[in-house]
């Protein structure tokens, strides 16, 4: 924690195991002294709860300033992602996975400028 | 009274049709990011698999992740700069997100190295001394005083030649990394950056949205206003 303090804070992944692999391959990931990795392998076992409390945790941590989470997994936690709209960081990006392609209209950031536009606004 | 409120609806009515245009650039900006994304990533998954096809489907996997016994530090940090709106007298503040990648190959610490050999050449002194008699105290001194020119020899030596880690995660998969698998992490640290470049288009696509939806409050009071009126 002081390191990354010192030098940058963390991208923290939420995926399944490709996207984990191939992120943490690019120099992403980290287990610090409390033995707390930035990031959560989904996979057919893991449960909507330990997915949301992975989640919630990334959340309270102040060295972490990105989640990447796959599109098909934020899908199951969007009840959670949609509640946390005032804090700017840490961000949380939807990215696309091996299996389920990028659907802009289930981004939640790009549906809530979506729906600030409506009939009654254009009079 | 109503000549006032019809100049401030003008100019509300500009600024939320200047904030929509910006919008829509943005989420057009943020989309084409997230596709790029989509086709760098893909092009990293299917290096990984050609990689698993030929070192086996366990040698690329989740297995060869850290886990939670092993500390492990990451090369890719992540800097988030507040940047002030254009054209709103620096009320407006978004996060401007930067990622950097450090040197994977990291010297090991210098100082406990020489600590531990300065403390046994000591220890081996003070054996000794207890046996030496007083003719040999002249030769301890000389010798004392070669120990250390030679300390300094070695330290200069060391310099040259220090002891290196490499962190760089490829080593978990393989000792002797293929080519597909190198290709597959050059694929992956450009997917990086360019997460950091959504990240600051997001943040400054979220700031335009909570003004715009400001705005729109301010409009919806005064429209309110003129119909009581």
């Amino acid at each position: 924690m002081s390191v990354a303090a010192a030098q940058g804070k963390l991208i923290a992944v939420i995926g399944d195991e490709d996207t984990c692999v191939g992120f943490l391959l690019g120099g992403i990931g980290e287990v610090n002294k409390k033995r707390e990795p930035n990031f959560l392998v989904v996979d057919k076992n893991t449960s909507v709860q330990e997915i949301e409390d992975c989640y919630k945790k990334f959340m309270k941590r102040d060295d972490i300033d990105i989640i990447l989470i796959n599109q098909n997994i934020a899908e199951q936690i969007r009840h959670v992602i949609d509640s946390d709209n005032d804090n700017p960081l840490p961000a949380v990006l939807e990215i696309p996975s091996k299996d389920h392609p990028y659907d802009p209209t289930k981004d939640s950031v790009l549906r809530r400028a979506k729906g600030l536009y409506s009939a009654d606004d254009m009079r | 009274m109503a000549g006032s409120i019809q100049l401030s609806r003008e100019a509300l009515c500009d600024g939320l049709d200047h904030l929509a245009l910006q919008q829509l650039r943005l989420m057009d900006q943020l989309i084409r990011c997230n596709m790029m994304l989509e086709e760098k990533t893909r092009s990293g998954y299917f290096l990984l698999s050609k990689t698993r096809y030929s070192m086996g489907t366990n040698a690329v996997s989740s297995l060869q992740l850290p886990s939670p016994d092993s500390e492990t530090e990451s090369l890719a940090n992540v800097v988030t700069s507040p940047v002030f709106l254009e054209g709103y007298k620096g009320d407006i503040m978004y996060h401007r997100v930067d990622v950097s990648f450090k040197d994977p190959v990291a010297p090991l610490p210098e100082e406990e190295e020489e600590g531990e050999v300065f403390e046994t050449q000591k220890s081996k002194k003070k054996g000794t001394r207890k046996r030496q008699t007083a003719d040999k105290k002249e030769q301890m001194i000389d010798s004392d005083n070669s120990i250390l020119e030679n300390d300094s020899e070695k330290k200069a030596s060391k310099k040259s030649t220090r002891k290196s880690v490499n962190r760089d995660p490829i080593r978990w998969f393989s000792a002797l990394p293929q080519q597909t698998l190198r290709q597959a992490q050059q694929d992956f640290k450009s997917s990086i950056s360019l997460i950091a470049e959504c990240a600051t288009i997001q943040s400054k696509l979220r700031t335009i949205n909570k003004e715009y939806s400001r705005l729109q409050e301010i409009k919806y009071k005064v429209d309110g206003g003129e119909k009581e009126e």
